[in-house]
């Protein structure tokens, strides 16, 4: 009889060892990683060529970063957000992510598979492709202020990317490149009149605090030809520059073109 | 030097009064002067005392020897007493034994006869502690040693097998998978070993049916997933990472698990590989429970009819005189145990006291025996001390001897008489009579 009751207690423990073993898989803590792609609509024929870039090159951009793949415990969080009439940073996100250890690699693979990450960009380009024939979003273009918000806004704990498709040329109220694209002996200045006051000190707070962001710069040639190419980069070169984001940024043609991360 | 003196005036002396040292008719030495006062010199008194020693210790070593031989006796006596008691009590214990397992028999006999017969006699408080004894003596942890045992084996086999599939079983199953597989197997095994301890419970027939329904589930946990997986591979088709991160226009769904085409026992089967040994869990705990509740029901059905006497007394009654008779049986188990009991711890006891004597004497006999020891090295040392003396009295003699020959030669006349004849060692010896 002591026998018995003693398996019978045997078995339970087993059991109630096993009913816990969930928690000994669980991750503990989270590594988080964070991708914004940002996609100028403020031209169709810029947004084709970003289209285009985008479909033949980002496969083969994503699978050569470390933000290409995830592993146990990492998260990926991919967000795609338009450049264009407005100054409001909409987003649409969507994640990808392991949270338990110990599973088999079949399941890592199927839990590590970009293709809801991939639906939401394919899904958004159909969406500014829209966009980016409405005279809102062509009529103006809030570059700086778009790409602050987006650095403000990424989780500060996270290793993150942001992918700027864009020509690059601010044209709004306060900057017109089509005017004139200031010099670089006015950039400070010109950097309080493009950036809200309140955004810019949330910014420095934020570099402050010290960041992991990479800023890839994806820039397209102007679809009008009305700015030369390496007039705007060198101005946004002075104008990071005096953000202090020079040492993390990279300026490419398209996403064939090798990057430093 | 004084001794250089005195040893040359005797010389002198003894060759000037004509005293030569010679053999006697019989053999014995005669001893100058001269030599008589080197024998006695102060060798003369340590000789003595040496001879007084080794002589005393002689004889206390013989009588040690004697004392150690007369012990043997007693000590001889004391052996054969303890083995002849302990042969006598060997017997009785051996005819106790024998008396105890006529009774048991008897009495499982008599039982049997009245089960046969279907007479159910009312129970009693058991208090024979010859079947307590007996159920002691039954190996009770044996079904737990077993279990730990079966454990064991289970728990190397296990770590063996896994460790050789592992790249494969990794490929498919979590960490948590791979236990819980593991411990199935052990659970099934597990059954299939308690079966053979629960036999007395079951019939045969549901014991084989349960064992190869159990091997069957065996079988199934180890092939299935093997040839399921063959005929279904669980292939995600996943390509490259490039691949899965190319944007186009084709991809409008995530890519549907290739699972959802297999059939739904297929699907539940991978999902819940431990099915079988669930399953042999509860065929076991269905069959152990009917077979308790079988028991339970033959033990409270209504007593069998009790043979009754027309003029049935209390104590004339078939029954009493049965329970009579089954308690005669029991009494005569619990004294053949009582008494085989006692004479066990007779024949202990016996052997410790013999043991204990014979002990005392063996330290007695140890104790003369160093002793002896001690007086044999002594009378070494004392030899060597005594050879050491004769040898110092023999030094004196030789020159005693040189300066004698030397007188006797220069006196031409007297050495053609004289011929002076010298001692030797035994004459030394025997004049100090070591």
């Amino acid at each position: 009889m002591k026998s018995k009751i003693t398996i019978c207690l045997l078995i339970m423990a087993m059991l109630s060892v096993l009913n816990g073993c969930g928690s000994f898989s669980e991750c503990r803590e989270m590594q988080q990683k964070e991708v914004l792609i940002l996609l100028d609509v403020s031209d169709p024929r810029l947004f084709k060529e970003i289209q285009e870039d985008l479909m033949a090159n980002f496969g083969g951009f994503m699978s050569g970063t470390d933000f290409g793949s995830i592993d146990n415990c990492q998260c990926l969080n991919l967000s795609v957000a338009y450049l264009g009439g407005r100054e409001a940073l909409e987003m649409a996100s969507a994640s990808i992510s392991i949270t338990r250890k110990g599973l088999s690699r079949t399941e890592q693979k199927e839990l590590a598979n970009p293709a809801p990450l991939v639906k939401l960009i394919r899904s958004k380009m159909e969406e500014f492709e829209k966009l980016s024939q409405t005279p809102e979003m062509t009529e103006e273009s809030y570059i700086a202020t778009v790409v602050i918000k987006s650095i403000v806004h990424l989780n500060h704990d996270a290793e993150s990317m942001i992918l700027v498709f864009s020509d690059m040329v601010e044209n709004n109220q306060t900057i017109n490149f089509y005017r004139q694209i200031p010099p670089a002996g006015e950039i400070s200045s010109v950097t309080e009149k493009m950036i809200d006051p309140v955004l810019l000190k949330q910014f420095r707070d934020r570099m402050v605090e010290g960041m992991d962001t990479r800023i890839i710069i994806v820039q397209k040639p102007e679809p009008a030809d009305k700015t030369q190419l390496r007039e705007v980069k060198e101005f946004w070169a002075a104008f990071l520059k005096e953000l202090k984001l020079d040492g993390q940024v990279q300026f490419i043609d398209n996403l064939s073109n090798p990057v430093e991360l | 030097m004084k001794n250089i003196i005195r040893l040359f005036s005797n010389v002198l002396r003894d060759v000037k009064l004509n005293n030569v040292p010679s053999r006697r008719p019989d053999g014995s030495y005669s001893w100058t002067h001269g030599q008589l006062d080197i024998l006695k010199g102060y060798s003369f008194n340590k000789m003595k005392e040496f001879q007084l020693e080794i002589r005393q210790l002689s004889f206390r070593r013989e009588s040690l020897l004697v004392d150690m031989l007369n012990m043997q006796n007693p000590a001889s006596n004391i052996e054969q007493l303890g083995n002849k008691e302990t042969r006598h009590l060997e017997t009785a214990t051996e005819k106790e034994e024998n008396r105890f397992k006529n009774s048991k028999l008897e009495l499982d006999q008599f039982e049997e006869d009245l089960f046969n017969r279907g007479i159910c006699l009312p129970h009693q408080n058991d208090t024979d502690q010859t079947n307590r004894s007996e159920a002691k003596k039954k190996p009770r942890g044996l079904k737990l040693r077993a279990v730990l045992i079966l454990i064991g084996i289970w728990f190397i086999v296990e770590l063996f097998m896994t460790y050789a599939q592992w790249n494969s079983l990794r490929e498919f199953k979590g960490i948590e998978g791979l236990v819980v597989r593991s411990l199935s197997f052990g659970v099934v095994l597990l059954m299939i070993h308690l079966v053979p301890h629960e036999i007395s419970n079951f019939t045969k027939r549901i014991y084989y049916i349960f064992v190869g329904f159990c091997v069957l589930m065996l079988v199934i946990m180890l092939f299935a997933p093997l040839i399921l997986y063959l005929i279904y591979p669980p292939e995600t088709g996943f390509t490259t990472l490039q691949d899965q991160w190319t944007i186009t226009g084709m991809m409008d769904s995530v890519q549907e698990s290739p699972s959802s085409h297999y059939p739904l026992w297929v699907r539940f089967y991978m999902s819940f590989e431990v099915a079988p040994a669930v399953l042999c869990v509860l065929f076991y705990i269905i069959i152990y429970v009917s077979a308790q509740i079988q028991k339970k029901l033959r033990a409270e059905e209504p007593d069998a009819p009790v043979v009754e006497s027309e003029h049935a007394g209390p104590r004339d009654s078939l029954a009493d005189g049965l329970l009579k008779k089954r308690e005669q049986l029991r009494a005569k188990i619990r004294e053949c145990d009582t008494s085989i009991a006692k004479l066990k711890k007779e024949a202990s006891d016996s052997l410790a006291s013999n043991t204990e004597s014979l002990n005392g004497i063996l330290n007695i006999l140890q104790s003369k025996k160093e002793e002896i020891f001690g007086i044999e090295e002594r009378i070494a040392d004392l030899k060597v001390e005594m050879e050491c003396e004769l040898k110092n009295v023999e030094k004196e003699l030789d020159v005693y001897k040189t300066e004698y020959t030397d007188i006797l030669r220069s006196d031409q006349t007297r050495s053609q008489y004289v011929t002076p004849e010298w001692p030797e060692r035994i004459d030394v010896v025997n004049y100090y009579k070591v």
